[in-house]
C-alpha cells in the first residue's frame, strides 16, 4: 500500500508533482499473470532434420553480422553450401510467413551465408580430449560426425576406400548440382580442423573391422548405401548402369547416347540420370514405379527440375522384362498399383538404350554377426548406438538412402552421442522447445512483401551444360532483402517493442536486451500482445 | 488634430506611406497614429490608409477617418474609380501622382474650388530612381516629397529622415526620389479657400 | 534613475511593442503558431531570435495547442516562456490553458482579441479572450501600444511572483497593425525591474519528479483553492508592481483606469482600446456640461471587485460597453461589473450596450448615443444593442 498523506493546502508544493517516484509502490505484487521472456522454436527449425536455427542465423543476417549467421548456422549444420544447393527444404513448408505471404527462401539463405563462410571455416579446435574416434566412411554422414566429434577435441580418423572424401556427393552427383570447388572446401575445411583421413583404404580389406575397434576409443561406421539395387526381371543384364554414366560424366567423360532412352528407378537417381541423358542429347523417358502425385516431397525438386528439362514419364508403371532387337532395347513394361503387377497391362517399347538407376543399399560384409540382421544394422535409429560397445552406425548405412540433411543430422547427432560416450555421459537426445504457430505472430508489424527470387539458368540454358551451376542464389542484396522478411518466429531479436510498449517502464534493457523487472511488472500482458514473434509468454502466477 | 487618408492601390505603399508620413511628423514632436484600412485586399485593389497628427497629450480616437483633413493620391485611375474626396473637409489638400498639371487635373476630374491641389509625376520619378518596375512603381516616397512641399510639414529634413528609417530597402533612392518630388510639385490653390 | 533617460522613443504597431516587450523581459523560450492578425508577433519574435538580437529558443511547432503545450513544458523547465496567438487559436489553446494554470506555469501569452468563426471575420473582438475566463489566466486588457509593451512587461513580472499564466489582451488592428509612439526602455531598466525567473519545482534532473501528478479527491480541493489564493495574491501584487512600476517608468496603471470621473454622475465602463474613443466623446460632453465619466477595467482576472465598488458607488447610472458578448445573457464585462456591484452601497442601475462586435467601428458619435440612450431610460437592461439593423 502506498504511504498516506496529510498534508495542508499550505504544505503542497507550488505545481502538482510526485513528491516520491513510482518506486515506492512494488506494483509486482498485482500481478496474477506474468510475462516470461522465452526463445521458442520456429515451425522452420522444428521441421528442419538438423534443427537448424534458422530465425537466429537470419536474424544476424539481417543485422549484418555474416559471421555470427555463419556460426549459428554450423551450430547444427556443418555443411549449408551443400544444403543450401541439394536440401530439399522441408523447413521452407511449415514457414508461418507462408501463411501470410510467400514462405522465407530459407534454402537460399543458407545456401549464401555458407558459400559467404566457406574459406572461412575449419578452425581447429581449443581443448584436444585425446580420444580418439575411427570413421569409417567419408561419405555425407561421415563427414557430418567427423566435423562436430573433431570440434569437440575428439583425434578423428576418416577411412574411406576412394582417393577423396565425399562418397555419392564427390563421385555421382553432377557439376551443375553441386560443383565440386565446394564439396574441396568443406574436406579442406574438414582437414584445416585436423581431422584426419585415411584414403584409399577398405575396412574389411585393407583393414580390419576389429583391429579398428582396438585402435580407437569408438568407431562409426558411416559406410553409406553405395551399392546399387538392380531389380531382378528377364533380360536386366541386358540394360546399361545409370550409376556409371552419372560417374563418368562426373569425371569428364561425355558418353554418345542419343534418341529415346529409358531411366528405371526409384527416386533422385533416376531423376538425375535422366537429366544427364537429356544434358547428353537424349530424349529420355523415366519408368517410375508410384504415380506422380506420390513421388515423395524429397523428390519433388528435382523432379520439377527434369520435367521442365523435357524429361518424360511413364508413372505407375514397373519392367518386366528387357530384349535386345535390331540394336534397340525393347522393355516390357506393365501397370504397378503400388503393391503388385496390374493384370493384362503389359506393354512392350522401344529404346535406344535403358539405364538401371535404383537407390542404392548398404553393404554391411565385412561387420561382425553381431550387429547384423536380416540384411541391417542392429542400432539404435538417433544415437546409433549398436550392440557393441564403442561402434555407432551413422548415415544411410543404417536408415537407407535419405535426404542430404537427414544424412547430415544423423552424424551430427550419432557424433553428440559418440561425444557423451567418450566423456562417460549419458546422450539426451536434443529436445525442442514449443514451437511458435501463425496466430502468434502479430504481423501487423510486416509489410507483405513477396519472396526473393534466385538466380537461376532457365531450362533451355540447362540443357546445354553439364557443368555450369544451374542454380546460382543470391547476391548480398537479395539475401539481405531476403532475410528483411523474416518473421524470427520464437526468437528474441530484441526488436525494443517490449520496452516501448510497457506503459510501466518495467521492462528494462539489460546488455542489448529486454529484461522484466517483476518488482514491478503488474502483468498487464501488453509486452506479449505485442512481442511481434510469439517470444513473450504470459503464464499464471499460481494456481488455485 | 489632422487626419490624413491616403487612397492607392495594394502593393503600392500606401500603407508604408502612412507610416513614414507618421514617423516624420513624430520627428517634428507630434503624436501620432497610423494605420492601415483593416481589410483583406489584396494587389490591386483600390486600399487605403490613414494617418492623424496633433499634439502630445490631445485626445485622439481609434476609429477610421471618415473626414479627413487632406486626401493623398497615389494612382490617378483613382479618381475616377472611388470617390476619394469622400468626406474631404473644405480647404484640404488634394496629392495627386500625375503628369498633369493641377489645373488639367481640376478641369478633368471636376474638384471642387474648394480643394487645394498639388500634383506631382511619382510614377516617372520613382522610375528614374528605379523603385519598382513599369508595371509597378513604388510611388508612395515621392509622393510624400509633394505631400511635405504642399503642406509645408513635416519637413523635408525629417521626411527624408523617416524614409531612410522606415523603406526596408533602396533607402537611399527613395530618399532621392522624394526630393526631387518635393522640388517638381507642382501647386494650385484657388481664390476660394 | 536616470537610466530612463536612455529611452529610446519611436513609432511602433502594436504587435511590434508586444515583441519589444518580449525582449525586453528577456524571455528564453518562445512558441507560436501565425494566426492573423497575431503573425507579425511571431515573425518579429522569429526574426529577433534569428538574428541574435534576442536570445531566445523558437519553437516552431503544427498548431497553437501545440505552442502552448511547448511553453507550459519549458515555463517548468525554468525558462521564461511566451507565446502569441488570437481568436480560433486561442480556442484551440483551450485545454492547455488550464493544464499552465493547474500546473502553475507562469507562461505570458499575448491574445489579439479576433472575432471568432463563423462567420469569417479577422477584426476586433473580445469574445475570444473572454471565453477563457475560468481557466485560470490573469487577464489584463490595454488601451495603446505604449501599454502593450508596458503590460508585456508587468506581465512576466506579476505572472512569476504568482506562478500563474497571464494573457496580454489587445485589439485586433485597432492596437496590433495601428504604429503609434512608443518608448522602448533601457534594458538595464528592465533587467532591474525585473529579475530572472525562477521556479521552485522547476525540473531537475538532480532530483526527478512527475509534475502535473495525479490528485485524489482528498488533494484535488486543496491544490484549487492555492490557486484561489494565488488570484488573490494577484491582486495586491498588480498594485504593488504598478506602483514600482510607475516609480521606474514613469508610467501609472492600475486595476481600473479613471477618467474625468471626480464630479461624474454618469460612468461609461469598457475595455481595451474602444476607450480611447470613449474618452474623446466624454471629452466633447463635457464641454457641454455632461457630468459623465470612463471607468476603463484593465484588469479582468483576478477581477478588480473592490476598485469596482470603489468607482462607481454612489453614482446616478452606469453604462458597460461591450465588445464581446455571452449568448443567452449580456455582454460579459456588464455581467462582472454587475456581480461586483451586488452587495456593494448605493449600488446604481447599470446599463448593459453590445457594440462593435466584429471589428464594427465604434466612433465617437456612437459613444454619445450610448450616452444619451442610458440617460433616457428608466429600467436597466442586460443587453441594449447598439448600432445594429433589425
Amino acid at each position: 500500500m502506498a504511504k498516506k498523506y496529510d498534508f495542508k493546502a499550505s504544505e503542497l508544493p507550488i505545481s502538482p508533482m510526485t513528491l516520491t517516484t513510482t518506486l515506492e509502490n512494488p506494483t509486482g505484487g498485482w500481478r496474477s499473470f506474468k510475462p516470461v521472456i522465452k526463445n521458442k522454436t520456429a515451425p522452420c527449425t522444428a521441421t528442419c532434420p538438423t534443427k537448424v536455427l534458422i530465425p537466429h542465423f537470419i536474424d544476424s543476417l539481417v543485422k549484418g553480422d555474416l559471421d555470427m549467421a555463419a556460426n549459428l548456422l554450423h551450430r547444427n549444420n556443418p555443411f549449408p553450401s551443400i544444403t543450401g544447393r541439394l536440401c530439399h527444404a522441408p523447413c521452407e513448408l511449415p514457414c508461418n510467413r507462408g501463411k501470410y505471404d510467400e514462405p522465407i527462401s530459407i534454402k537460399q539463405l543458407e545456401r549464401f551465408v555458407g558459400d559467404y563462410y566457406l574459406d572461412r571455416k575449419g578452425k581447429p579446435p581449443r581443448r584436444e580430449t585425446g580420444k580418439r574416434v575411427a570413421i569409417v566412411g567419408g561419405g555425407l554422414a561421415g563427414m557430418s560426425a567427423a566435423y562436430y566429434l573433431r570440434s569437440k577435441g575428439h583425434e578423428v580418423v576418416i577411412y574411406d576406400r576412394n582417393p577423396n572424401l565425399g562418397g555419392y556427393l564427390r563421385y555421382y552427383v553432377p557439376e551443375y548440382r553441386l560443383p565440386l570447388a565446394v564439396l574441396d572446401a568443406e574436406v579442406g575445411a574438414l582437414e584445416r580442423m585436423g581431422v584426419k583421413f585415411v584414403l584409399n583404404t577398405e575396412v574389411g580389406r585393407d583393414i580390419g573391422f576389429e583391429e579398428l575397434k582396438e585402435k580407437y576409443d569408438a568407431v562409426i561406421l558411416a559406410h553409406g548405401s553405395s551399392i546399387p539395387y538392380t531389380p531382378d526381371f528377364p533380360g536386366v543384364d541386358l540394360l546399361k548402369s545409370g550409376w556409371d554414366l552419372m560417374k563418368e560424366v562426373r569425371e569428364g567423360a561425355r558418353p554418345k547416347v542419343s534418341g529415346k532412352v529409358a531411366v528405371l528407378g526409384n527416386g533422385y537417381t533416376a531423376f538425375e540420370v535422366a537429366r544427364v541423358l537429356r544434358r547428353l542429347g537424349a530424349d529420355p523417358f523415366v519408368v517410375y514405379p508410384t504415380a506422380k502425385i506420390r513421388i515423395p516431397f524429397s523428390d519433388r525438386e528435382i523432379f520439377t527440375l527434369a520435367e521442365e528439362e523435357g524429361v518424360k514419364f511413364f508413372f505407375a508403371k514397373v519392367p518386366l522384362k528387357a530384349d535386345r532387337r535390331d540394336g534397340k532395347v525393347i522393355l516390357t513394361v506393365a501397370e504397378w498399383d503400388g503393391k503388385a503387377v496390374v493384370p493384362a497391362t503389359e506393354r512392350e517399347m522401344e529404346f535406344e538404350e535403358v539405364f538401371l538407376a535404383y537407390e542404392g543399399t548398404a553393404d554391411h560384409g565385412f561387420l561382425p554377426d553381431t550387429i547384423r540382421s536380416n540384411g541391417t544394422l542392429k542400432a539404435d535409429r538417433r544415437s546409433g548406438e549398436t550392440p557393441l560397445e564403442g561402434v555407432f552406425v551413422a548415415g544411410e548405412s543404417v536408415s537407407g538412402p535419405s535426404p542430404v540433411v537427414n544424412v547430415i543430422y544423423s552424424g551430427r547427432s550419432v557424433a553428440a552421442a559418440v561425444d557423451a560416450y567418450l566423456r562417460g555421459r549419458t546422450y539426451t537426445p536434443e529436445n525442442m522447445p514449443e514451437v511458435v504457430g501463425y496466430e502468434r505472430i502479430v504481423t501487423d508489424y510486416f509489410p507483405k512483401a513477396p519472396r526473393v527470387p534466385e538466380m537461376r539458368l532457365s531450362p533451355a540454358e540447362r540443357i546445354h551444360s553439364l557443368t555450369r551451376e544451374e542454380v546460382l542464389g543470391y547476391t548480398q542484396e537479395l539475401a539481405m532483402k531476403e532475410a528483411e522478411r523474416c518473421f524470427n518466429c520464437g526468437f528474441c531479436n530484441a526488436c525494443g517493442n517490449c520496452y516501448v510498449f510497457c506503459p510501466d517502464y518495467t521492462i528494462k534493457w539489460v546488455h542489448g536486451r529486454p529484461k522484466v523487472d517483476y518488482e514491478y511488472c503488474k502483468g498487464c500482458g501488453v509486452c506479449s500482445e505485442e512481442c511481434p514473434r510469439g517470444v513473450i509468454d504470459m503464464v499464471k502466477e499460481r494456481e488455485f | 488634430m489632422i487626419e490624413i487618408r491616403i487612397h492607392g492601390r495594394g502593393g503600392q505603399g500606401g500603407v508604408v506611406a502612412s507610416e513614414i508620413l507618421a514617423k516624420a511628423f513624430f520627428k517634428e514632436g507630434k503624436y501620432i497614429q497610423a494605420f492601415p484600412h483593416f481589410g483583406v485586399e489584396r494587389r490591386g485593389a483600390p486600399v487605403a490608409a490613414f494617418v492623424r497628427v496633433g499634439e502630445p497629450g490631445s485626445l485622439f480616437v481609434r476609429t477610421n477617418i471618415y473626414e479627413p483633413d487632406h486626401i493623398i493620391v497615389l494612382d490617378p485611375t483613382l479618381l475616377t474609380a472611388v470617390n476619394v474626396m469622400e468626406g474631404l473637409k473644405p480647404g484640404g489638400w488634394i496629392i495627386v501622382n500625375t503628369p498633369q498639371d493641377p489645373e488639367e487635373l481640376v478641369k478633368e476630374v471636376g474638384i471642387p474650388p474648394t480643394y487645394k491641389v498639388a500634383t506631382v509625376d511619382a510614377t516617372a520619378i520613382a522610375l528614374k530612381h528605379r523603385l519598382g518596375s513599369k508595371m509597378s512603381p513604388i510611388v508612395n516616397t515621392a509622393i510624400l516629397g509633394a505631400f511635405s512641399r504642399a503642406f509645408g510639414a513635416p519637413s523635408l529634413e525629417n521626411l527624408l529622415a523617416a524614409i531612410r528609417e522606415e523603406v526596408p530597402v533602396k533607402p537611399e533612392e527613395n530618399a532621392a526620389a522624394a526630393k526631387e518630388a518635393y522640388e517638381s510639385t507642382k501647386i494650385l490653390i484657388p481664390q476660394e479657400v | 534613475m536616470k537610466l530612463i533617460e536612455k529611452s529610446q522613443y519611436t513609432v511602433l504597431k502594436g504587435n511590434y511593442a508586444v515583441a519589444y516587450g518580449v525582449k525586453l523581459a528577456r524571455v528564453e523560450v518562445i512558441s507560436a503558431y501565425p494566426i492573423t492578425p497575431q503573425t507579425t508577433i511571431s515573425e518579429k519574435l522569429a526574426d529577433m531570435t534569428a538574428t541574435g538580437e534576442l536570445k531566445a529558443r523558437f519553437i516552431t511547432v503544427e498548431s497553437e495547442h501545440s505552442a502552448i503545450s511547448a511553453v507550459i513544458a519549458s515555463s517548468l523547465a525554468g525558462a521564461r516562456s511566451f507565446t502569441a496567438t488570437a481568436s480560433q487559436g486561442l480556442a484551440l489553446m483551450h485545454e492547455m490553458l488550464h493544464w499552465a494554470t493547474g500546473a502553475r506555469a507562469p507562461v505570458v501569452m499575448v491574445n489579439v482579441n479576433r472575432a471568432l468563426a463563423p462567420s469569417w471575420n479577422i477584426w476586433t473582438e473580445q469574445t475570444d479572450s473572454l471565453a477563457q475566463r475560468d481557466t485560470g489566466w490573469l487577464q489584463i486588457y490595454n488601451e495603446s501600444n505604449q501599454e502593450v509593451l508596458d503590460t508585456t512587461i508587468l506581465a512576466f513580472k506579476i505572472a512569476e511572483r504568482v506562478y500563474l499564466p497571464t494573457m496580454v489582451v489587445l485589439d485586433a488592428f485597432i492596437l496590433s497593425h495601428t504604429s503609434e509612439p512608443v518608448e522602448i526602455y533601457p534594458q538595464e531598466l528592465v533587467d532591474e525591474f525585473l529579475p530572472p525567473y525562477e521556479h521552485p519545482n522547476a525540473i531537475n534532473f538532480d532530483d526527478p519528479r512527475a509534475i502535473g501528478a495525479f490528485a485524489r479527491p482528498d488533494y484535488y480541493m486543496e491544490f484549487r483553492y492555492n490557486i484561489q489564493k494565488a488570484h488573490e495574491e494577484a491582486l495586491r501584487v498588480f498594485k504593488e508592481e504598478t506602483e514600482l512600476f510607475a516609480e521606474m517608468f514613469g508610467r501609472k496603471y492600475d486595476t481600473v483606469e479613471e477618467f474625468m470621473l471626480d464630479d461624474a454622475d454618469y460612468v461609461l465602463v469598457l475595455a481595451g482600446s474602444t476607450a480611447t474613443t470613449a474618452k474623446y466623446a466624454v471629452a466633447q460632453l463635457r464641454e457641454r456640461g455632461e457630468k459623465v465619466g470612463v471607468m476603463r477595467i484593465k484588469l479582468f482576472r483576478p477581477f478588480p471587485v473592490e476598485d469596482v465598488r470603489r468607482v462607481l458607488s454612489g453614482r446616478k447610472k452606469v453604462a458597460v460597453i461591450d465588445r464581446n458578448l455571452s449568448f443567452g445573457h449580456s455582454g460579459i464585462f456588464y455581467m462582472e461589473t454587475k456581480a461586483a456591484m451586488y452587495g456593494a452601497k448605493d449600488r446604481p442601475p447599470i446599463f448593459g450596450y453590445v457594440a462593435g462586435l466584429g471589428g464594427r467601428d465604434i466612433r465617437p458619435q456612437d459613444i454619445i448615443d450610448i450616452y444619451e440612450d442610458m440617460k433616457r431610460r428608466e429600467e436597466p437592461e442586460n443587453i441594449i444593442w447598439k448600432g445594429v439593423r433589425v
